[in-house]
């Protein structure tokens, strides 16, 4: 049906609410081939109605199409500005390298798309503060600290940590640390540490 | 933000039952994929009024050229019946049930003028107040409840940020401390509650 598997692409984001599902190649190139058919369609009816061949009645076919095209294509960037979003949040819960299971799920263009945002988000911070210094990391502290170090529990076993000072943690699960705010900060987002 | 809203997509892609008027082009119904055979197409054309069945986007589109194009009939959760259900007491009616997306499909409706638009208008207005301060109360109240499946899209989100401002609220007065990075950690945050 018309406009049906436009929709199919929202469904798809609406299922899974909280993860990026892999990219439907296939269901986008149909919904592309589906607007280019309509658009064609129509450019065969424009012209017979000009030529006065057919009743004005096909005046609203011809919206009806038209409606139809800009259906498709408004579930389609927004299937794509979704995707984008989701992300957009994943550099600054995870940082800049993406798990492999959030990489198989994305198309060229996206992969792409994050690293240009990377990169972007890099030289904006190494240009703030002041000359000289090698700037600001603004995906650490994103509330204000109480404190330089923090309590943690290890959730997940994980390989050994090295802090900015230079000290080597092993973070086993179970196992308590106190650990600098800063560094631990990604790890405590991604539920690899708990606060205590 | 609107044209993007999955929400938005979701509730206009539901099915409106209107009446068509004498020009409505038969081709529309082939469109999508409600072609009758030829011979009964040239029988309903000659009855005065037929009944189709459309999406809600391309029924808007069609009427924002033409409002005479088709009268709509509203759908069973919105006639004076079960507005009547929703006047006597608004907090039993399963929301879920009846269409996960009432209030915006409702607004969306009465946008375009269908027959008895005031009382449609009135009676949303009127459910919604009815019903906001039991949702406030369930979920000021909830201590790890599940959220009440009778909600509305719209009431779930509301439902879900009071739940979330208390529990906030809540933790401060105990720890005098905001919740903390630790409340964010990676999946516990969802997408679905960022975004809004």
């Amino acid at each position: 049906m018309l406009g049906e598997q436009a929709l199919n692409l929202i469904k798809e984001l609406e299922r899974n609410p909280d993860i990026i599902p892999p990219y439907n190649d296939d269901l986008m190139k149909r919904c592309i081939e589906e607007i280019k058919s309509l658009y064609q369609q129509n450019i065969n009816s424009l012209a017979e109605l000009n030529a006065g061949r057919v009743g004005a009645e096909h005046a609203s076919l011809l919206q009806a199409r038209h409606a139809a095209i800009e259906r498709t294509k408004r579930c389609m960037l927004a299937y794509i500005y979704h995707r984008q979003q989701r992300l957009k949040r994943y550099r600054w819960d995870y940082g800049g390298v993406l798990p492999s299971t959030i990489k198989v799920c994305l198309c060229e263009a996206e992969v792409r798309w994050f690293h240009e945002y990377c990169k972007n988000l890099a030289d904006f911070q190494s240009g703030l503060g002041e000359s000289g210094s090698c700037g600001v990391d603004l995906t650490v502290n994103m509330e204000p600290p109480k404190s330089l170090f923090v309590q943690v529990m290890c959730v997940k076993d994980y390989d050994e940590f090295e802090t900015s000072d230079g000290t080597r943690y092993l973070l086993k699960k179970n196992s308590l640390h106190s650990l600098p705010r800063q560094d631990c900060e990604h790890l405590i987002r991604q539920g690899i540490l708990e606060l205590v | 933000m609107a044209y993007f809203d999955l929400d938005e997509i979701l509730a206009t892609s539901q099915k409106v039952t209107c009446k068509a008027d004498e020009n409505f082009s038969e081709e529309i119904l082939t469109l999508l994929g409600q072609g009758r055979t030829h011979d009964s197409s040239e029988h309903r054309r000659r009855q005065k009024e037929t009944k189709v069945e459309i999406p809600f986007w391309l029924l808007e589109a069609l009427m924002a050229k033409n409002s005479q194009f088709a009268t709509i009939e509203l759908p069973r959760s919105y006639k004076s019946a079960f507005r009547q259900v929703l006047e006597a007491d608004p907090v039993t009616v399963d929301m879920n049930r009846i269409g996960p997306y009432f209030y915006l499909f409702g607004c969306k409706l009465a946008s375009l003028s269908p027959p008895e638009r005031a009382q449609l208008a009135t009676s949303l207005v009127q459910t919604f107040m009815g019903r906001v301060s039991w949702v406030m109360s369930r979920a000021q109240h909830s201590k790890n409840d599940q959220r009440p499946n009778t909600l509305d899209k719209f009431e779930c989100r509301l439902y879900d940020v009071s739940v979330a401002s208390e529990a906030d609220f809540s933790n401060w007065m105990e720890n005098g401390r905001s919740a903390e990075v630790g409340r964010r950690s990676g999946s516990k945050r969802k997408f679905s509650q960022m975004t809004h």
